[in-house]
């Protein structure tokens, strides 16, 4: 019923008091954010953990929520701004190889093994980017965003996104692991 | 086309943003610029390892419920408005309670002396029991202030009397010294006029004499030496 509902209806609905429209919305972009995570923090517990600390934070926010601009980009924004923050109190290291090696089991097919594999060399590329860098690239290629809708969610200008940006190609191009996922 | 200008127009490039005309510029400058085409090479390796990702499930989780959380976050959002308003209501309560503002507004209603508002409040402004505190205050005050008031007066007079005091002391004091002073005087005058004679013990000790009268207010004669004792000049001129 609520399947092809707009985000600005379910947000509506959940301010009014449906639990139905706000589980709708959580599960339209718990993966999305989930896989967001992961490619920003590096393992599975770190990115579960910062899923749910995106989640609150749009949870708090969403009687502020005016609906003015897409809801994907407004959710996007606290993601940034908790991944952020979240990346600062961690001070996370590069501890991807030894906790995603724990998800990849023997029993599993070998197309999955395959695909594991691959976004592990994926995340490693990323992590060796600065975190700023790390957030244009995420929310341009992965999340399909325009410069100016990454610019309103880092607060920084369109120029200053596609610089970082080219300097994050730069260094992406020096990385092995990426060109060996090509 | 320049370098910078395609650099700029790369990701709508790749993104299939650009127009056939602009498309077609853009590629004859990548055919012709080595560093702009592996720009572009990047930034398609980097959209197609995107495209490579994986989706992975998220893990299952317990989301916070709209009931309490979401009422909780309407409820931080109007309750510094409420807090607010509920403060200001108390402060101007407050006020309109005071007894300064009460006199005030009864003396702006009808001007007359202050006894007269305390004794006929306006009303609609103070209910009884206001009158009685507002009555009960007034009347402490006026005891506090008469009470201020002898004290002031008992302060004055004591301070009056000993100032009176003081210059009877000091008065009486010039008087007697001015008698000496005269009689010492009429004492040079008489011995100047006199022929000089032999013989000490008539004469009086003049320059011991002011001196050792002074004390004979505080020293008892007795306490005195033979030697030092004072020599009164009215005497040795009678």
């Amino acid at each position: 019923m609520l399947g092809d509902v707009p985000d600005d209806k379910l947000v509506a609905r959940a301010l009014a008091g449906s639990n139905s429209a706000w589980d709708k919305l959580i599960r339209r972009y718990e993966r999305r954010v989930y896989n967001y995570a992961l490619r920003m923090v590096g393992n599975p517990d770190d990115a579960l953990d910062m899923m749910q600390e995106v989640f609150m934070g749009v949870h708090r926010n969403l009687p502020g929520y005016r609906g003015d601009g897409v809801f994907a980009a407004w959710l996007f924004r606290i993601a940034a701004f908790r991944c952020t923050d979240f990346l600062r109190r961690r001070r996370f290291h590069s501890t991807f190889d030894e906790q995603t090696s724990e998800r990849i089991s023997p029993d599993q097919p070998d197309q999955d093994v395959m695909a594991t594999h691959a976004n592990e060399q994926i995340s490693a590329a990323l992590l060796q980017l600065p975190v700023e860098q790390r957030h244009v690239v995420e929310l341009k290629f992965f999340q399909q965003f325009t410069f100016d809708d990454i610019s309103r969610q880092l607060g920084i200008s369109p120029n200053t996104a596609k610089t970082r940006l080219y300097a994050a190609l730069k260094k992406l191009k020096q990385h092995e692991e990426l060109r060996d996922a090509m | 086309m320049r370098c910078e200008e395609a650099r700029s127009s790369l990701f709508d490039f790749a993104d299939g943003m650009l127009s056939a005309a602009q498309r077609d510029q853009l590629t004859e400058h990548l055919d012709s610029c080595p560093d702009c085409a592996r720009d572009y090479e990047a930034i398609s390796d980097l959209a197609l390892q995107a495209s490579v990702w994986h989706e992975l499930p998220a893990p299952r989780w317990q989301p916070p419920r709209v009931g309490s959380p979401l009422n909780l976050a309407a409820f931080q959002q109007w309750f510094p408005s409420l807090a607010s308003a509920a403060a200001l209501i108390l402060v101007i309560g407050m006020y309109l309670q005071m007894p300064e503002f009460q006199v005030r507004s009864t003396a702006t209603v009808a001007p007359q002396s202050v006894s007269d508002v305390t004794a006929a409040p306006a009303p609609g402004m103070m209910n009884t029991s206001l009158d009685t505190a507002l009555n009960n205050n007034r009347q402490e005050r006026q005891q506090e202030l008469q009470a201020l008031v002898a004290l002031m007066r008992a302060e004055m007079d004591r301070r009056s009397e000993e100032t009176e005091e003081s210059l009877r002391y000091v008065i009486a004091h010039q008087i007697q010294g001015q008698r000496e002073i005269d009689d010492l005087y009429r004492y040079i005058r008489k011995v100047s006029s006199m022929p000089a004679t032999s013989g000490s013990a008539d004469q009086p000790v003049i320059g011991r004499a002011p001196a050792d009268r002074m004390s004979v207010n505080r020293v008892s004669a007795d306490k005195v030496p033979v030697e030092h004792k004072p020599v009164d000049v009215r005497e040795q001129m009678q």
